[in-house]
């Protein structure tokens, strides 16, 4: 305890700095800004504003990062609310009970209960931050490639059952994801894969390139086939929540705070399923579950307060365990690669300032987030109103600027565009991005924990269950699936017409 | 206009073909060796989960292929023919962007985009591309001190 608190001194020193406290800033500004637009979420805010960060150090880059993330989080229910539309996927339930209250003149309430709630929600998340990732961090020490293998595999099934939708497709975006890591130089013998020839494949895909591409332009060739019209509800009266209020919300918060983390920390999940599931929580127990979805606070106090607590529970196995357990935490560990920071157990040794400085600007940050969100929340819906005639194009230029600027090269460029194409393609037809993402991340370590445990144990492939770590986290994700599949099939039967 | 069940068939087609030429690639590289798995045995499980998974899509079930395949790929023509011109005008732009570099290119790039995304007048149109096209510049170039790409002009 008393390590953990000067460790948490150390953080403060790094995070009050006025340089990371203006990244820090900056991160939840822009963050916020991102997340106020509707559809654009955190991976397309993240991605965005990854190159930005390439040329400040290490620490101050993930500071950024962090900000942006919690920054689309918060911004997130104010679209939601205001717009009935999800400023990212997270926000979907508050749409529900949210937009409702905006209907009844209660906006202000709605946004100010989403406001704090977060705001608890953070607080909480990030003290179950600070105390979790020594604890697993001890433990990962004794991790291998075994280990690692095996948790690689639980992330990827996870991504693909969590995503809902089609588990087909869900399937083939992680195979797909791990075969374009695989193009390029091969990790453990310097081969070169699937580049024929040519030398601008032999480093392999650029990640910022892709993720652009994928999240960025093919945003904007989807929103071409739709109008936007949207209907603001701009009269924001009472931001501070009533007395009562207070009352309905407050074991909401709570519970949506606890789940919420927890949720986070598991692979694959994160804050969708969260909010969801927070939603689903409090309906289920609320003495009055014929409430909800026709304007109750609760319905907005623990979805919000879920999504929020979900991005500090999500940063522990990327800190602690070098594993990013979603698409956006996959993004943040890409941003570490590029400044030579290896995340992993040996972060907090190695690179003390940056494992305790990006804990404790969460604490900051997230003050930040509570002053940007709740006495300016007119302004951000000053941006609600920003022609999308005149964003698109803005948003393109900032990712060519974007792709372009990570190595200076226009070959980059053709493939943010040709993977944006890709991207709006499979879009189109439901295949989802996010276990792409993930596994295009976590491809290189994966097939190199994979090789490296097989000549550990001379190609006997048994090593996965020999060793209790490894062999419990397969049977977890076993379990798992068995878990997932049954309710696809009950689903599927349910639906079947007779 | 191609239909979603067309679409999702040719999708399917082309994860097969895909997935057979990783294997096919794979399979160069070696899948094994004396030392170990080869650097061919990852993409090549890859290549066929892909092309596996593409089979298997090929051949939906009954109630998948009723709530999938229902509808056309694009709502119309008009919007097929958007977002086809927007494909275009990035391909263009990502063209010429090396000869007339950033300024220029992200100008005429916006105007067009404007002009596909709504019909505005050619006046707000120009001066709004120009405005922020100027500022993303200014501020990129200058205040974060990236290097775009310059033309023949030298900006």
């Amino acid at each position: 305890m008393e390590v953990i608190l000067q460790n948490l001194q150390l953080g403060f020193g790094v995070a009050l700095t006025p340089v990371n406290l203006y990244y820090c800033f900056m991160g939840c500004l822009l963050g916020t800004l991102v997340g106020v637009l509707p559809g654009i979420g955190p991976l397309a805010a993240v991605s965005l504003l990854l190159p930005i960060t390439f040329k400040i150090p290490a620490a101050s880059a993930i500071i950024m990062l962090c900000g942006v993330f919690f920054g689309t989080m918060y911004g997130g229910s104010t679209t939601s609310i205001l717009v009935n539309i999800p400023g990212e996927a997270a926000s979907v339930v508050t749409c529900i009970d949210g937009h409702q209250m905006a209907k009844k003149g209660r906006a202000g309430a709605a946004l100010g209960i989403a406001a704090i709630g977060s705001f608890i929600a953070g607080t909480i998340s990030i003290i179950g931050l600070s105390f979790f990732s020594p604890l697993l961090v001890t433990a990962a020490l004794k991790f291998g490639p075994p280990e690692f293998s095996a948790i690689m595999v639980l992330a990827f099934l996870a991504s693909i059952f969590m995503i809902g939708g089609s588990l087909r497709k869900g399937v083939l975006m992680v195979a797909l994801g791990l075969f374009v890591a695989t193009v390029g130089m091969d990790v453990v013998n310097g081969m070169e894969r699937f580049t024929f020839g040519s030398t601008n494949f032999a480093g392999g895909f650029e990640l910022v390139a892709v993720v652009m591409g994928m999240f960025g332009v093919s945003e904007i060739l989807l929103n071409m086939e739709q109008a936007f019209q949207l209907e603001i509800y701009s009269k924001i009266k009472g931001i501070y929540p009533t007395l009562k209020d207070w009352k309905d919300s407050a074991m909401p918060i709570l519970r949506g705070s606890v789940l919420g983390f927890f949720v986070g920390i598991f692979p694959g999940a994160g804050n969708v399923t969260s909010s969801f599931l927070s939603y689903a929580l409090e309906k289920k127990i609320s003495r009055h579950p014929e409430k909800f979805g026709t304007g109750a606070i609760e319905g907005v106090a623990g979805p919000e307060s879920a999504n929020n607590a979900a991005v500090a529970g999500a940063m522990i196995p990327l800190l602690s365990l070098g594993l990013p357990c979603n698409p956006v935490t996959a993004l943040m560990m890409g941003a570490l690669i590029v400044h030579g920071v290896q995340p992993g157990p040996t972060l907090m040794a190695q690179h003390p300032d940056v494992f305790w400085g990006v804990i404790a600007s969460f604490y900051v940050g997230n003050v930040m987030l509570l002053v940007l969100n709740l006495p300016l929340v007119g302004l951000w819906v000053q941006f609600l109103k920003i022609p999308y005639w005149a964003l698109f194009p803005l948003i393109l230029l900032l990712c060519i600027i974007g792709t372009y600027s990570a190595n200076h090269n226009m070959f980059d460029v053709w493939v943010m565009i040709a993977f944006g194409v890709i991207g709006y393609l499979l879009r189109k037809r439901n295949y989802e991005l996010g276990p792409f993402v993930l596994a295009l991340v976590l491809g290189p370590l994966f097939e190199q924990s994979f090789r490296q445990s097989l000549l550990m144990s001379n190609q006997d492939p048994t090593i996965f269950f020999t060793r209790p770590i490894s062999a419990i986290t397969l049977a977890i994700a076993f379990v798992m699936s068995l878990f997932f599949l049954a309710g696809i099939w009950k689903a599927r039967a349910r639906a079947m017409p007779d | 206009m191609l239909s979603n069940k067309h679409a999702e068939q040719g999708y399917n087609a082309f994860w097969i073909l895909l997935g057979i030429g990783i294997c096919v690639e794979s399979m160069r590289y070696g899948l094994w060796s004396p030392a170990g798995l080869g650097s061919g045995f990852v993409p090549f499980v890859t290549g066929s989960v892909i092309g596996g998974m593409g089979l298997l899509l090929y051949f939906p079930g009954r109630l998948r292929a009723q709530m999938e395949h229902k509808g056309k790929f694009w709502e119309s023509r008009a919007v097929m023919k958007r977002v086809l011109l927007l494909m275009i005008v990035i391909f263009l732009m990502a063209l010429h962007l090396p000869r007339f570099g950033f300024l220029i290119t992200s100008i005429v790039g916006s105007v067009l985009m404007i002009r596909l995304i709504e019909h505005k007048d050619w006046t707000t149109v120009i001066v709004t591309s120009a405005g922020s096209c100027l500022a993303l510049y200014l501020l990129f170039q200058y205040v974060a001190k990236i290097n775009l790409p310059k033309g023949v002009l030298g900006f």
